[in-house]
């Protein structure tokens, strides 16, 4: 069997999948973009330049590739689990591997087209302005966080209905952005809500990863 | 391999012909050398769910070629049956065994197409795409153009799969089934929601993938779907084979009328009539399952003078079944009845 065409095949209809689908599109990269703008950009009078601008561009970025991987994987397997789809696939002689890496690779493909719009927004309206190097790396961090994000997406995938998996996905990436600090930064939290960010450790770390 | 998609179109060139031609291909002598595994072996499986006996010690084995239809009611077991031999059930006892070795193995899937039941594909893919998709998954699939044209898509070929009807959506799947090439395909309630003429199309590409050498099973409650395409017929009721035969002993078994009437007869004089195959009471009648519906209504007419309110009709699917799985109660009965005489 030829794998690397049934790679590119597999990754090809996912791709396909995810932009023929408004509903995971619109709230995929409109809404990073729009958060963005508006809190980032406009509220922040023009971003202001320095640190805090940089901090609101890494922080939107990674709320921009959290949606990709998670939807991509929790609502998207669990759909294709419920219609029986994933049972055709097992007794299809393809790797399970093989759909995982297709899912990921759509998951980044979509990441990519935000960050591609977001860093636009940043440069000419953000005051953001970067070394290339440092740009490569922020780069490099937002498309890494699609690894864990696509974990726990999948294990929302694997142990949802469909419809259920659209509820706990939407609130879990809401409530994660929120808490991670991803719309403001955490210091402007009210005193019981910064206490409840704080204990998402592992959250934290990405998040000072960004403003560094 | 492109003159079979042709043939189905025009259907001008006889089955013999078609038999001959694909004889004669590189690929199929290298098919034949590699199939001489034997494509399904069950001995003394078992399935539980939960209380619920879903299959119970059955011993079924499936030699290359051919048409086996599984028959049964619903939740008979068919599907069960059919989930075990495609790896994604495990039998709870017993051994399964597919090209003699274990269900679901990589080297089995590349050889096995199934159309499976309550499937869906993604809604947003085109049926092209979906079939390209398949087809990449097995070493040596049919082109694209020539599945299509088998399951009759061709010009639905760019339509999404969401805005196509139940029965194209039904082919697209038989087109996923078919499309890599199988020597072993599996139809689970393949003609379900497929209005006639669809029915009769699919029925005809599944007689022809058996002309060219597959081995075919198909679950169907029709019974006309299994006397129409099948060469053998396997009956499961309760999780256990009740018949397995050529497709003629079946029907012959199964086939014959239905009486119903009103009677004073007793069910056991009735029973005793040699033609006489099950005789139950239903409320204020008594229905009466015969091979011989003329000299059955003979015997009744001579020895009851009331018998009124007679209608005789041919036995349906439900007749059969009632028929097979009381066979062996009825059978009991008689021995019983035989001794205390």
């Amino acid at each position: 069997m030829n794998l690397l065409g049934a790679l590119s095949r597999e990754c090809g209809a996912e791709v396909l999948k995810a932009f023929r689908a408004p509903e995971y599109v619109i709230p995929t990269i409109a809404l990073p973009v729009a958060f963005y703008t508006i809190f980032g950009v406009l509220m922040n009078g023009g971003g202001g330049g320095g640190q805090q601008a940089v901090y609101l561009l890494a922080t939107y970025g990674v709320f921009a590739t959290m949606g990709p991987s998670m939807f991509g994987f929790g609502v998207g397997v669990a759909m294709e689990r419920d219609r029986g789809w994933l049972d055709l696939k097992r007794v299809a002689p393809m790797p399970a591997w093989i759909y995982l890496v297709a899912k990921l690779f759509a998951a980044l493909i979509f990441s990519v087209c935000t960050l591609s719009i977001l860093y636009s927004v940043a440069g000419w309206a953000g005051g953001v302005s970067l070394p290339r190097t440092v740009w490569a790396t922020l780069l490099a961090v937002h498309l890494g966080v699609t690894i864990p994000f696509s974990l726990l997406g999948l294990s929302l995938g694997f142990s949802l209905k469909g419809n259920g998996a659209v509820a706990v996905t939407n609130i879990l990436y809401l409530g994660l952005s929120l808490l991670g600090g991803l719309w403001m930064p955490l210091m402007m939290f009210p005193g019981w809500l910064r206490d409840a960010a704080h204990t998402d450790g592992a959250w934290r770390g990405w998040h000072q990863r960004g403003t560094t | 391999m492109v003159f079979i998609c042709q043939l189905t179109h025009t259907r001008l060139i006889t089955k013999s012909t078609l038999k001959f031609k694909v004889k004669c291909s590189k690929r199929n002598e290298f098919e034949v050398t590699e199939d001489e595994a034997t494509p399904i072996r069950l001995t003394g499986v078992s399935k539980k769910y939960g209380k619920v006996h879903a299959l119970a010690d059955v011993d079924l084995t499936i030699e290359t070629g051919g048409i086996s239809a599984i028959l049964g009611p619903n939740g008979a077991g068919k599907t069960t049956l059919i989930n075990i031999l495609l790896g994604l059930v495990a039998p709870g006892k017993g051994s399964a065994q597919v090209f003699d070795g274990t269900p679901g193995r990589l080297l089995a899937r590349r050889r096995i197409g199934a159309m499976l039941q309550d499937t869906e594909l993604p809604e947003l893919l085109t049926v092209a795409e979906h079939i390209a998709l398949f087809s990449s998954y097995y070493p040596d699939p049919r082109p694209v153009v020539e599945t299509l044209a088998l399951a009759g898509l061709r010009d639905l070929a760019n339509r999404k799969y969401k805005n196509l009807s139940g029965g194209q959506k039904r082919r697209v799947q038989f087109a996923a089934a078919i499309a890599g090439r199988p020597t072993l395909v599996f139809l689970d309630e393949p003609t379900t929601g497929l209005d006639l003429e669809a029915r009769q199309g699919l029925w005809q590409v599944v007689q022809e993938l058996s002309d060219d050498g597959a081995t075919i099973i198909l679950t169907t409650h029709y019974l006309e779907e299994a006397d129409n395409l099948a060469d053998r017929i396997i009956v499961i009721d309760q999780g256990s084979i009740v018949a397995d035969g050529p497709t003629a002993e079946i029907r012959a078994r199964v086939g014959g009328k239905k009486i119903r009437c009103r009677t004073s007869l007793s069910e056991a004089d009735i029973a005793a009539c040699s033609e006489v195959r099950s005789v139950q009471r239903a409320g204020r009648y008594m229905d009466i399952l015969t091979s011989d519906e003329v000299a059955t209504l003979r015997t009744l007419l001579e020895r009851d003078a009331q018998l009124t309110d007679i209608s005789v009709t041919g036995t349906g699917l439900e007749d059969a079944f009632t028929a097979l799985t009381k066979r062996n109660a009825a059978l009991d009965s008689h021995a019983q009845t035989g001794a205390a005489a």
